[in-house]
């Protein structure tokens, strides 16, 4: 066995990422690695990459006991990985980018370039015999980058392992083939292949053997051949046999958003929902789903072309934001470090920025009043138990989760309307979470309509009534009631890849 | 054999026929056309060549020496018929001089230094200028007593000027230089003001003269009396003419005299000396000079008490 | 201490090197009314500062303020030559300053095109349309004895410029620190995607900037030509680089890392009492220079070693 990983433990101050995670990996096989958002995948990518060291667990490279020390380390064993978010030189060519960081041919003391394309046109032969070299990959196609990064894995020391995250992601049906065959090409040259992806059809195609992570544990592994797809499914959910209480659609509220016909993902698909008065209504879907540029358009920070968005009866314009505050819109964004929080700014102006007319002096003058800044700051911090000393220090000093509840309370004082959650409690510890979700359903109750996302199912859940989920750029179900489990959302969640695929 | 020769002289008239049908084109290189003089010569050069029927383009670089290099690439590419040089060492574009000598076009230069390729360098000796700026500052201060000196040696004849103080101040011993000041362009004007308020903070009524290389830090050391110390009985002397030196001397202030180059004479004197080269002549000599007029209120017709 | 330090630091870095020149130099430097002309001789490098920290306070820059600064003083001159009234000719400069600023504004934030670009365009128009408008020459002549009164002077016994520079000052300040239009500049600034995703909107914010920035440089156009009686199209040439470097000085007083009013005020008064007690001191120039790169270099340095520190 060329990799073998037993009980590997990793956390993160107090949250688990791996707790038990096993996978074995033979040289000349594509292994599927699977799993939820946030299961452990990338943890342990980054385990073996040199970039995490585990708490706990063994790693065996060829039945000897290891350990990865740094990225130089990983790469001097064999080791490869290609990240989703490409990593060329935008005007260097396929044989320019496959040298960067690797040992150039030399002449002399000049780079041998005829050396440099000589070496690239004998494995692109091999790999991916129709891939232009010669042209700056600005302009290749993301399919065709994915190639160049596959040959800049095998250049230079001779590559044991490559590591693909989610290749697949965002090619079409075409060029994923051509991907595929060249995953298979390199497994016949001897290379293992760890092959991350979502699209359940794709594994089954290519992959030998398959692993399945669930919050941190190996929940399955085994031949491809031996499981079938809804068998993927119930290891990666592990929810269908717990039944939960969904929390009921309010009966008799009024629709307090209505979006129609909103041209959604890559196939020229529409979208259309509506959000309840009091209603949380959850968007799931898989990374790269869509999601948060839905979020985006509805929240108008992305302008759309047709199709309406309405809240309680007024139109809100494509691309104004400022519609949606003066409607009573409130936004909390995925990215806290960078769409949310001003952190060279105090906390107290982090609160106010919104709502600058709230610190006034007098009514009248747009004068910002300190006594006004710390008066909201501690309305703010009673409200939503903010644990902060002062309203003037900077909001990098307070913790994850009070992080998070400045970017509600951002929104605070005024009445909400429209509440859009992206992703409420990433990175935020376990207590914080539940005092979160309490002022989301608050603020609901208040009689907001809440659209919310989130990858972490327990989240979803807990707070919505309703499920929409995405896959494609489309709507694969609605879910509510009895209706709302894990295993039907992640069904749904996998399904737009299946129906393309007559076999499943 | 003589029709040939007659056939032979008929062409080249006529060649030198068609070339004077057209035009003679005439580019004026300077890295200063802010600077009034410079900016003078330019005008009364243009005037001169356009009398002549060249047609004159004046190009300016800014104060970048660089992009007068590239300028004059430029110009030598596009064969122009003659370049002139205004208020620029030809020796800082040394490699373009030699690169439009070969593809044999004439340079000259107004108010710069002469130089191999080069055909003449029109000029008032800024040597001379500087000597008798000191000889003039000297002798209003009785021969004795402190001087602020305002300096700017990055400009050659600025440079020479300041030459001409160096060796007259050996003649006179009783003459000290308290104070020097490097004038920053652009903006010599509140520069010198601003040093000479410094200045009058630490020497006060010490200062008796201001020897200024050319007048704009002068009217900025002038401002600086009337505001810091305007009972002194300091004298200012600069060179170049200035219109706002002019109206200072003119307004009975501290500012005394100026010397002003000849700058239309200088321009009339390089335009005839083209014009001969132009004609297949030679220039009269590599290096001309037009003597500076000196501007006090006597000349200006005032009294001052 | 090393909260002091990168707390108050530059601060203290100016009074000891005022402290030190008063030593050295008790009769000329250290007399009060040689203090109260530093201000006079700092008014128009900080106005130009100032300028240049509110927009920096939305994390741009812009280059064209020394081509404004001369454009400033050469078009009024021009105006004045051509017969218009004092108070008219400056309300015209300002106002085209206005439309540069403007421009330059809506180019960086509406396109987002990086600032450097923009304002080194929109500067080099400005360039050419100065040099245009005197065809190269120094203007001097037809200037009101009024109007040079706006640049010399005392006023209450304070130089009349010292009076422009607290002027424009406090105003700056009520406008970055007091107003809600500079929560909105510093949001921007601080992080112009939160900023807007939280309803800030950047376009007419990040124009206003700018116009700032171009008036103010405008102004000081027109005051260094009171000042010093005629107009230069190059004039304003030297104001580029100080003023920057007095707001990074200041950037390193007062607040961590942000462009801020009373930090470019310490800035600006840094270079300016180096330039003021060398020469009285007869330093060279050259050193002048050499010190004031010196000391910028070191005020970042010690405010980094500060937060290491901390």
């Amino acid at each position: 066995m060329l990799l073998s990983i037993k009980a590997l433990e990793k956390r993160y101050g107090g949250a688990r990422a791996l707790g038990g995670a096993n996978i074995e990996v033979a040289a000349g096989s594509v292994h599927g690695l699977l799993g939820e958002n946030g299961a452990g995948k990338s943890t342990l990518i980054k385990t073996l990459s040199g970039l995490v060291t585990p708490d706990a667990g063994e790693i065996l490279i060829d039945g000897k006991p290891a350990s990865i020390e740094s990225v130089r380390h990983a790469e001097e064993l064999g080791f490869r990985f290609i990240h989703q978010e490409l990593s060329l030189v935008p005007h260097f060519t396929a044989v320019e980018n496959a040298f960067v960081g690797r040992a150039y041919p030399k002449r002399g003391p000049f780079i041998d370039r005829a050396a440099m394309a000589r070496a690239i046109a004998e494995t692109a032969r091999d790999i991916a015999p129709d891939l232009p070299l010669d042209v700056p990959a600005a302009r290749l196609t993301t399919g065709q980058k994915q190639l160049v990064e596959i040959i800049r894995a095998l250049i230079g020391e001779p590559a044991r392992l490559v590591v693909m995250d989610e290749p697949t992601a965002s090619l079409s049906d075409g060029e994923a083939r051509r991907l595929h065959k060249a995953v298979r090409r390199l497994a016949e040259r001897g290379v293992a292949v760890i092959f991350i992806s979502h699209r359940l059809d794709e594994v089954m195609e290519i992959c030998d053997r398959y692993t399945v992570l669930r919050n941190g544990v190996t929940a399955g592994a085994g031949d491809v051949s031996d499981i079938d797809r809804p068998g993927l499914v119930r290891l990666m959910s592990g929810r269908e046999e717990a039944e939960l209480i969904a929390r009921p659609t309010p009966a008799r509220s009024p629709v307090a958003l209505k979006v129609s016909d909103l041209p959604f993902g890559d196939h020229g698909s529409r979208i259309s929902f509506e959000i309840k008065a009091g209603e949380i209504l959850g968007l799931y879907g898989l990374v790269g789903a869509g999601r948060s540029s839905l979020m985006k358009i509805v929240w108008g920070a992305t302008s759309h072309r047709e199709g309406t968005i309405t809240l309680e009866g007024r139109a809100l314009r494509p691309g104004h934001i400022g519609d949606r505050i003066a409607a009573g819109g409130a936004y909390v964004p995925e990215d806290r470090r960078h769409e949310g929080l001003i952190v060279s700014r105090t906390i107290a102006e982090n609160l106010a920025i919104a709502n600058l007319k709230a610190v006034r002096v007098a009514p009248s003058l747009p004068w910002v009043g300190l006594a006004a800044l710390r008066r909201r700051a501690e309305e703010v911090k009673a409200a939503l138990s903010v644990k902060m000393g002062s309203a003037f220090a900077k909001p990098l000093t307070l913790s994850g989760g009070n992080q998070q509840k400045l970017l509600f309370g951002r929104w605070f004082g005024r009445p909400i309307r429209l509440l859009i959650l992206d992703e409420p409690t990433r990175g935020v510890d376990v207590g914080a979470k539940a005092e979160i979700h309490a002022v989301a359903r608050r603020f609901a109750d208040e009689g907001a309509a809440v659209l919310m996302t989130t990858s972490d199912m327990d989240e979803l859940l807990a707070l919505a009534n309703r499920v929409l989920v995405l896959a494609g750029g489309e709507i694969t179900a609605e879910l509510s009631g009895s209706s709302l489990t894990p295993a039907r959302i992640i069904d749904a969640a996998f399904q737009h890849q299946s129906r393309k695929d007559p076999a499943a | 054999m003589k029709s040939i020769r007659m056939t032979l002289a008929a062409l080249a008239l006529s060649l030198a026929g068609s070339t004077a049908a057209f035009a003679t084109d005439v580019t004026i290189l300077t890295p200063y056309i802010s600077s009034i003089p410079t900016n003078e010569m330019a005008q009364s050069f243009k005037a001169e060549g356009e009398k002549r029927g060249w047609k004159v383009t004046i190009i300016d670089t800014r104060n970048d020496f660089g992009q007068l290099a590239s300028r004059m690439e430029d110009t030598v590419n596009a064969k122009a018929n003659a370049i002139v040089l205004i208020s620029t060492d030809p020796g800082q574009v040394g490699d373009q001089v030699d690169m439009a000598a070969k593809a044999g076009i004439p340079v000259i230069s107004l108010d710069g230094s002469k130089r191999a390729n080069v055909a003449v360098n029109v000029t008032s000796n800024n040597f001379e200028l500087g000597t008798q700026l000191s000889e003039a500052l000297f002798k209003a201060m009785g021969g004795k007593g402190n001087i602020v000196k305002f300096f700017h040696s990055a400009h050659p004849g600025v440079h020479q000027r300041e030459l001409g103080l160096d060796a007259t101040l050996k003649k006179y011993p009783d003459i000290k230089v308290i104070a020097d000041h490097f004038v920053k362009v652009p903006g010599p004007v509140d520069d010198g003001r601003v040093a000479m308020e410094n200045i009058l903070r630490q020497h006060g009524d010490k200062i008796d003269g201001v020897w200024a290389a050319f007048d704009d830090p002068g009217i900025g050391a002038e401002l600086a009396t009337e505001s810091e110390l305007p009972k002194s009985k300091l004298i200012i002397m600069g060179i170049d003419g200035n219109a706002q030196a002019v109206d200072m001397i003119k307004s009975c202030t501290h500012y005394k005299a100026t010397f002003r180059q000849d700058f239309p004479k200088m321009a009339t004197l390089g335009a005839e000396q083209l014009d001969k080269i132009l004609k297949g002549g030679k220039a009269d000599s590599d290096e001309m000079y037009v003597p500076a007029v000196m501007i006090t209120p006597e000349t200006l017709g005032v009294k001052c008490p | 201490m090393t909260g002091f330090v990168r707390r108050f630091g530059t601060l203290a870095a100016l009074i000891a090197i005022i402290i030190a020149f008063s030593i050295a130099s008790p009769d000329a430097f250290g007399s009060p009314s040689n203090l109260i002309n530093i201000t006079q001789q700092m008014t128009l490098l900080a106005i130009v500062a100032i300028g240049a920290t509110v927009v920096m306070a939305v994390g741009e820059f812009d280059l064209s303020t020394a081509s404004i600064v001369s454009f400033g003083g050469i078009l009024v001159v021009f105006l004045f030559k051509a017969g218009v009234p004092a108070p008219l000719a400056c309300l015209a400069v300002l106002a085209a300053a206005a439309v540069f600023g403007a421009v330059s504004g809506f180019v960086v934030s509406r396109f987002e095109v990086l600032s450097f670009i923009a304002t080194l365009a929109v500067g080099t128009i400005i360039g050419g349309i100065t040099f245009w408008l005197c065809e190269g020459a120094t203007l001097f002549g037809d200037i009101p004895g009024g109007f040079r009164d706006i640049g010399r002077g005392t006023m209450l016994g304070l130089p009349t410029l010292t009076w422009w520079l607290i002027g424009v000052a406090a105003c700056a300040w009520i406008i970055l620190d007091k107003v809600e239009i500079g929560r909105r500049l510093y949001a921007i600034g601080g992080n112009r995607e939160a900023a807007r995703l939280a309803g800030v909107r950047i376009v007419p914010n990040t124009m206003f900037a700018f116009i700032v920035s171009a008036v103010l440089s405008a102004l000081v156009g027109i005051l260094l030509t009171a000042r010093i009686g005629s107009a230069n199209p190059t004039g304003g040439g030297g104001y580029l680089l100080s003023a920057y470097a007095a707001v990074f000085l200041g950037m390193t007083a007062f607040r961590e890392g942000e462009a801020n009013v009373p930090g470019t005020l310490v800035g600006a008064a840094i270079i300016a009492v180096i330039g003021n007690g060398l020469t009285i001191l007869g330093v060279s120039t050259f050193l002048q220079d050499i010190i004031t790169g010196t000391i910028i270099l070191a005020a970042v340095l010690v405010r980094r070693a500060g937060k290491q520190g901390a």
